[in-house]
Order: structure tokens, then C-alpha cells, then sequence
């Protein structure tokens, strides 16, 4: 018998137009099943096994920044029956990608919502941004928590016509740090799953904390100077995730194609100063998004240049 | 500069705003490129937990140093537009006024008050080769002759401008059109060089009806008309 291979594809959100989301590079399903094996009557052997609970959750990674984030708020995007999430694998033949013969499985209900995004310097392909989404799957009464299906068509190719990597930050307008080398982006969304009436599965997810923290590594040691002890409180701090030139070096700095990130009210903390003979001393702190008075922590610009900002 | 500020109730990404439907595309992108990518690209948003109408939704505002992007109650105005279908606001300290309002790039045109004294530029989208100020190339006709091409973002506010000056009666110095088109076009021809719709300018109050006569005085540029149709009366009386 010959070994069917698949490779992975883009995901697609239901809709009117449909959302593909494209620029995968890892689609990792965990099926979360929580089995039990019951030991009775003194036996120390387990007599009677069951899953007591399956709640699968999926992490999708994409370079495609502008689109994912266009598709998906900060706060997550909760997926239904109008909007539910196909991930697509790729069927494999004579070592690459086939014309036909593509599984997909489905995801009718369910929460997705933004992790990290990583940008960092590098070299090769570490220096490409990359975004992880983590989807939450529930049951919705009536379809499988997950709908697997043989001898599906991959939805219409997308060119990958996006890319980025580091770029600058702006710890407030017109103070730009020099010497960053590193900045996750965790948008900080705590989650609970809910479920019921004996169901193995979760029929509910809340969103019971929204923190999210952006950490910068800097190869200079700024904690003690710039940063200060007890951190410090900013206005207008911005992150920018610089788009990569097709063919070429990066876009062009004042050209609208990059992306921003922008706290309108922060603190900074220190959380580290490495130090190693090696990468000398650096500074690791964080920017901690607030919302004084109900407003948002951070606001994105897909489409934006690259300027220190003047107040 | 902050703005205006705008909120989508329940929307839970900028994917799901529908700024055509929602009318704010001729506000938000740039004349010819009225779609809802083209506004996505020409705003920052951000989630809200809580918007003006007490739940969550998108916000967004025209992508500016210094929007200061956020939904902060007792700092801001809000109104609610479309049925509370869009909220609109800005910061109590920075009322959005015609020169917060300005697209990037303006074209000349005359000056003209409306609420409050204040002083909006309608560009004047009437007479070939001659005091039009509606962008236009050097072009080419169906029959190969020389003609003046507007840009194709513009051609719907020239082709209106033609209809109001068609539809201005002299003697009675009055409009005869209804009164909703005459306010759409004086509305289009403010669009043209500020980033307002319908919208922005209801929830600003800036649009007084006295003012739409002289926005399309302005747009078909009244007095060379007057003059042009004098003109004409004399030479038929003749």
C-alpha cells in the first residue's frame, strides 16, 4: 500500500467573499483529548479507559501579516457556522504537490484568536516576521467538533506578495531606540473553555484577560539608563514590522506597505539585562499596553510608513 | 492631529467593515479608489472592548501621527450615524475643522464659509480649458481628436457640475433640482478635497442648507455662467 503523504496549505475563513489566509508555515492540530484509565478494587492495573474530554486546538503561523491581521482582530475573530475555518492539507505525489485528492477539515464553531508575532534580526528565514494564530474549536450541537473530509479542492492559490522583519520602535514620538534586535508582540488574550451538561467538549470559550505585552531586546544596555528601574510611562509608542522588498533588500521606509503597532498609553518595565562575553550587555524590557479609560491598546496600521512621528 | 474617530459596532476585524456600505469610503479613501481595500489601507484600527455604544467593536481613524486612537468617554464627543449603524467622534480639545480635514493633496478652488465661518476650498468642476480646476490630462476622443480626459476619479463630480449648471435657472437664481441631489453633489464636492461624506458632515453640523447654493455657485463657478449665458442672450437678441 502507498503511503499518502500531505503537506499543508492555507486556511480559509467562510464569507461572502471568502477570507483565504495564506503564507503558512506550520498548521500543528493538538487534539487536547484528556483520557483516564480507572484502577478499582485495589487493582493497581487499570480496569476501564475513557476520554473524558476533547477540545482540539489548532496553531496557525503565517508571514502574511497584513493579510491575517485585516482578517482577525486583536480581540480574536469567533467562528460560526457563516464564517467557519477550513484548513486545507495538501495532497503529495511523486514528491510534490498533486492536483486533486486534498483533505480538509473543517471547523464549524469556535474562537480564533492572536498569539504572538515575532520579529526579529536575522540572516535567513528566522528574520522573517511570522504571526501564530491559535484556534479554539467548540462544539456547536449538531456538526463533529472537527469535519474531516477526503478529495477536496484547495481554494484558489494566493501569491505570497507579502513579507517583513524587524523594524524600528519608537519608544515615544521622536525617540527611536537604536540598537533593537528582537520584539515579540504577545497580544495577551487569557481564554477558559466552558463545557456542559456532561458534553466531552467545550460549547463556550470566554476571553478573561486581555494583557498583552510587547517585549524588546536591545544590544545595549538602556535598562538602567533610558528604561529606569521602575520603568516609565509613555503616549506614543510605536512597533513597526518593515515589509520586505520582493527581489530586493526592504520596501522603501516611506512608502505606505509596512506595518505599525501603536501604544497609545504604556509603561515600560525591565525585565533583563543579558550578559554574556559574546553579546555583551544588552537590555530586555517591556511595553505594557494600557486602556485608562476603556480605550484600546494597540492600534495597527497595515499600510503604513515608516517616520518619526512628532507629536 | 486626532480627527475623526470612528467605531463599528460588533465588528471583529477591519475585514468586516463595510466602509462602501457603510458610506464612509468617499471620506476615508481617495477620490477613484472608493473601495473598502483602499480604506483599510488608508486607516489604523484597533478592537475595542467597549465603543460609545457600550459593546465591542472596530475602531479606526484615518492613518495620521497622532490619531490617539482609542474609545475614551470623558474625553470625546460621539454621535451616532446610519441607525447606530457607525459612531463617529473626536476629542473635545481637537474638533475636527476644515483644515484637520484636508486630503494631502488639495486642489484649488474657491473659498467658501459654511457653519460657523469657517472656510472650506470647493474646487470648480465646470468649463473645458478654462477655469476648471477638477485634475485633467491632455487626451484623446472616441474619433481621434484632441479633448481634455478628467481623471477618472472625478468624472462623476464634473458630470454633476454639468448637471447643476444645466438645472441653474438665472432669473429665479434657483436650482431645479430636488433637494436631496443638490446636497449629494455639494456633499461630493467638499469630499473632494477633505476627507468628509454624508456622515462626517451631519455629526459635525458643518453643512448649513444655505451653504449647499453657494458650494455649487462655486463648483459650476456662477458668475463665469451668468456671464456666459448673457453673453449668449445678447448675441441671440441680436
Amino acid at each position: 500500500m502507498a503511503v499518502g503523504l500531505f503537506g499543508i496549505s492555507a486556511f480559509q475563513i467562510a464569507g461572502n467573499p471568502a477570507k483565504v489566509i495564506h503564507g503558512m508555515t506550520a498548521m500543528p492540530l493538538d487534539f487536547n483529548g484528556q483520557p483516564i484509565r480507572l484502577g478499582v478494587d485495589g487493582s493497581p492495573r487499570s480496569a476501564f479507559g475513557a476520554i473524558m474530554s476533547l477540545a482540539p486546538e489548532v496553531q496557525l503561523t503565517t508571514v502574511a501579516l497584513k493579510t491575517a491581521l485585516t482578517a482577525c482582530g486583536s480581540l480574536g475573530l469567533s467562528i460560526s457556522s457563516a464564517n467557519k475555518v477550513t484548513m486545507y492539507h495538501q495532497a503529495i505525489a511523486d514528491g510534490l504537490p498533486a492536483a486533486s485528492g486534498h483533505e480538509s477539515v473543517e471547523v464549524n464553531a469556535g474562537l480564533l484568536i492572536p498569539q504572538t508575532l515575532t520579529l526579529q534580526q536575522g540572516d535567513g528565514e528566522d528574520g522573517v516576521a511570522s504571526l501564530n494564530y491559535r484556534l479554539y474549536t467548540l462544539y456547536d450541537g449538531t456538526n463533529s467538533i472537527l469535519d474531516y473530509a477526503t478529495g477536496a479542492a484547495l481554494p484558489t492559490a494566493v501569491d505570497l506578495a507579502e513579507a517583513y522583519t524587524l523594524g524600528p520602535v519608537d519608544l515615544d514620538a521622536g525617540t527611536r531606540l537604536e540598537s533593537v534586535e528582537r520584539v515579540v508582540i504577545d497580544f495577551g488574550l487569557e481564554v477558559t473553555k466552558h463545557s456542559y451538561n456532561g458534553s466531552p467538549y467545550p460549547s463556550v470559550i470566554t476571553i478573561d484577560a486581555v494583557r498583552p505585552s510587547i517585549r524588546v531586546d536591545l544590544a545595549e544596555p538602556k535598562n538602567l539608563s533610558e528604561i529606569g528601574l521602575v520603568g516609565g510611562q509613555g503616549t506614543a509608542g510605536v512597533v513597526y514590522a518593515q515589509a520586505l522588498d520582493a527581489y530586493g533588500l526592504r520596501a522603501d521606509p516611506t512608502e505606505s506597505v509596512h506595518i505599525s503597532f501603536t501604544l497609545g498609553d504604556f509603561f515600560t518595565i525591565p525585565v533583563q539585562d543579558p550578559a554574556t562575553q559574546r553579546g555583551r550587555v544588552g537590555s530586555s524590557f517591556q511595553m505594557l499596553p494600557l486602556k485608562p479609560s476603556g480605550g484600546n491598546e494597540l492600534a495597527v496600521s497595515t499600510a503604513a510608513a515608516i517616520t518619526i512621528t512628532q507629536p | 492631529m486626532a480627527g475623526i474617530l470612528y467605531f463599528v459596532p460588533g465588528a471583529q476585524s477591519i475585514d468586516q467593515v463595510d466602509f462602501v456600505g457603510l458610506g464612509l469610503a468617499p471620506a476615508i479613501a481617495a477620490p477613484g479608489d472608493r473601495n473598502n481595500a483602499a480604506c483599510v489601507s488608508a486607516v489604523q484600527f484597533a478592537d475595542t472592548i467597549r465603543g460609545p455604544d457600550g459593546g465591542r467593536g472596530m475602531l479606526f481613524a484615518l492613518r495620521r501621527p497622532g490619531a490617539r486612537l482609542g474609545f475614551r468617554p470623558s474625553e470625546q464627543e460621539w454621535r451616532k450615524c446610519a441607525g447606530g449603524q457607525v459612531w463617529l467622534g473626536w476629542y473635545h480639545d481637537a474638533v475636527p475643522e476644515p483644515k484637520m480635514l484636508q486630503r494631502a493633496e488639495m486642489i484649488p478652488g474657491l473659498p467658501i464659509p459654511l457653519a460657523n465661518g469657517a472656510i472650506w476650498t470647493v474646487p470648480i468642476a465646470r468649463g473645458e480649458l478654462g477655469n476648471a480646476t477638477i485634475p485633467s490630462l491632455l487626451g484623446l476622443d472616441t474619433d481621434g481628436n484632441a479633448t481634455q480626459v478628467v481623471l477618472p476619479g472625478y468624472r462623476d463630480l464634473v458630470a454633476a457640475a454639468a448637471e447643476v449648471a444645466d438645472a441653474f435657472d438665472m432669473n429665479a437664481g434657483l436650482f431645479e433640482l430636488p433637494e436631496e441631489r443638490l446636497v449629494a453633489i455639494a456633499i461630493e464636492a467638499l469630499s473632494v478635497n477633505y476627507h468628509v461624506a454624508e456622515w462626517e458632515l451631519r455629526a459635525l453640523e458643518a453643512l448649513p442648507l444655505c451653504g449647499v447654493p453657494r458650494i455649487l455657485f462655486a463648483l459650476i463657478e456662477g458668475p463665469s455662467l451668468v456671464a456666459e449665458r448673457k453673453k449668449k442672450d445678447m448675441g441671440s437678441a441680436g
